[in-house]
């Protein structure tokens, strides 16, 4: 009798077990990223503090593919190097009142390389992934079809991204997910043309991740990618 | 008798002038950020409308209502839910296997028209224009095939230009912004409605003066 009381009272156990194991885990975290990073450099690369939220303190960077942009030609008076951004990247829409140039990265539907991301807290914990999609929106305030410097110095971004297993370091070893952001991108510097990337705020994180712990995928990165990771490692 | 009340109508009409030197006193540019919450659905409503309310965030917008309006004009009838979702999910909607999702972009290159959008606050007044949205789902099995429970949860984000044609407070600013959010569905299978809730940044300046004129006809038929 006690035997058959035993071999229940394991398969109750076993059967226990084997439910937690396969119902998924959820969490969300939230996130405010400062940092500073120019389109000029190779690769672009913006980086700086996650300034609230549960995954602060820490660290972030995102970072473009920017294969195929020519370097700025100092011997001219153009920028050649934003001038094929603006180009390959912005089309303009002329609602009138409401002028100004979107900016995707990728194309939409094109395929290109998507922008890469990466957190990491101070605890060590590391997330990371792809981009989506990145929009970026210049104001065309005066209507000319032109963008003119004050324009270009205060934008505003927005993207969509998904979360690789195996970019997940430390308790989140175990997750991916998808989450987005949006923010300012901001002229700090217009000889260099470095930007402040900025996720709002330092009283309320607005960057969201949404990650499980189950049916995670592998996500791919191309081997360039390794110079940036051994930078911001 | 007579003195005192002279006094009473001075001071009557200091406290109905205050008002409005405080919101002439505005600086020349603001940086405003607020959360949302609403409701819509894009397959058995059309026009295709999502609307809702602001509930916390900059003092001037808290308590606003707020909508986003997409141009169906091209897609099939709600009166048939499924050719319409599936018209959507198709022409809009792109896989990538290599983040294994689908990503959708609603602008004016997608749709006939630039998706359009309005702030209304009870006191403070009127602000609006045109956004982009990105819509992303994700294909958490990894089977390039939108499962039913996958699309009870999407992420969207997207940017927005702001007019100079707002009233109240925000007459005479224009801008720009982004935003970010969730988009949440109990029964897609029987096309409840979509719960959407966000954050959003609006970086607003004085463009009351230098900018293109516009006659009141073109910005009423951009918000009809």
């Amino acid at each position: 009798m006690n035997s058959k009381l035993l071999l229940v009272l394991m398969m109750v156990c076993i059967l226990v077990f084997a439910a937690t194991r396969v119902s998924a885990t959820f969490r969300t975290e939230r996130f405010a990223l400062r940092g500073n990073g120019s389109f000029m450099a190779h690769p672009p690369i913006f980086a700086g503090n996650i300034i609230y939220g549960t995954l602060y303190p820490g660290t972030f960077w995102v970072a473009f593919d920017d294969t195929g942009w020519p370097v700025d030609d100092l011997g001219t008076p153009q920028n050649e190097r934003w001038d094929y951004i603006f180009a390959h990247y912005f089309h303009y829409h002329n609602t009138v009142g409401s002028e100004g140039w979107d900016g995707y990265f990728p194309p939409a539907g094109s395929g290109e390389p998507m922008p890469r991301w990466r957190f990491k807290t101070a605890a060590g914990d590391t997330l990371g992934g792809s981009c989506t999609s990145v929009i970026i929106t210049i104001r065309d305030y005066n209507a000319n079809g032109v963008v003119d410097p004050n324009e270009y110095e205060s934008k505003v971004i927005s993207g969509n991204i998904v979360d690789y297993i195996n970019y997940n370091r430390g308790c989140f070893s175990n997750f991916c997910g998808q989450g987005n952001f949006s923010g300012t991108l901001k002229v700090v510097n217009a000889q260099t043309w470095e930007e402040e990337w900025y996720v709002p705020s330092a009283t309320s994180a607005s960057g969201r991740l949404y990650l499980r712990d189950d049916a995670c995928t592998v996500g791919v990165e191309s081997s360039s990618w390794g110079h940036i990771k051994s930078i911001y490692r | 008798m007579k003195g005192n009340t002279v006094a009473i109508l001075f001071l009557a009409m200091l406290v109905w002038l205050v008002p409005y030197g405080a919101s002439a006193q505005l600086p020349p540019s603001l940086e405003m950020e607020f959360d949302f919450e609403g409701m819509g659905n894009s397959i058995v409503n059309s026009p295709v409308i999502y609307a809702g309310d602001i509930y916390d965030g900059d003092p001037l917008l808290t308590g606003a209502s707020w909508w986003i309006r997409l141009d169906d004009s091209t897609w099939p009838s709600v009166n048939n839910p499924q050719a319409r979702w599936d018209y959507i999910f198709s022409n809009y909607f792109h896989y990538d296997a290599g983040t294994y999702s689908w990503t959708a972009i609603f602008d004016e290159v997608s749709l006939p028209t630039k998706p359009t959008w309005q702030i209304n606050h009870p006191v403070n007044g009127m602000m609006g224009g045109t956004l982009v949205v990105a819509v992303q789902y994700t294909d958490w099995n990894d089977n390039h095939i939108l499962d039913i429970e996958e699309r009870m949860l999407a992420l969207y984000s997207g940017t927005l230009i702001v007019m100079k044609y707002g009233t109240g407070m925000f007459a005479g600013y224009c801008g720009e912004g982004s935003y970010n959010g969730a988009l949440n569905n109990g029964d897609p299978a029987n096309w409840h409605d979509d719960f959407v809730e966000g954050h959003c940044t609006l970086l607003l300046k004085n463009c009351s003066i230098g900018t293109r004129a516009i006659t009141w006809s073109g910005v009423k038929e951009l918000f009809r």
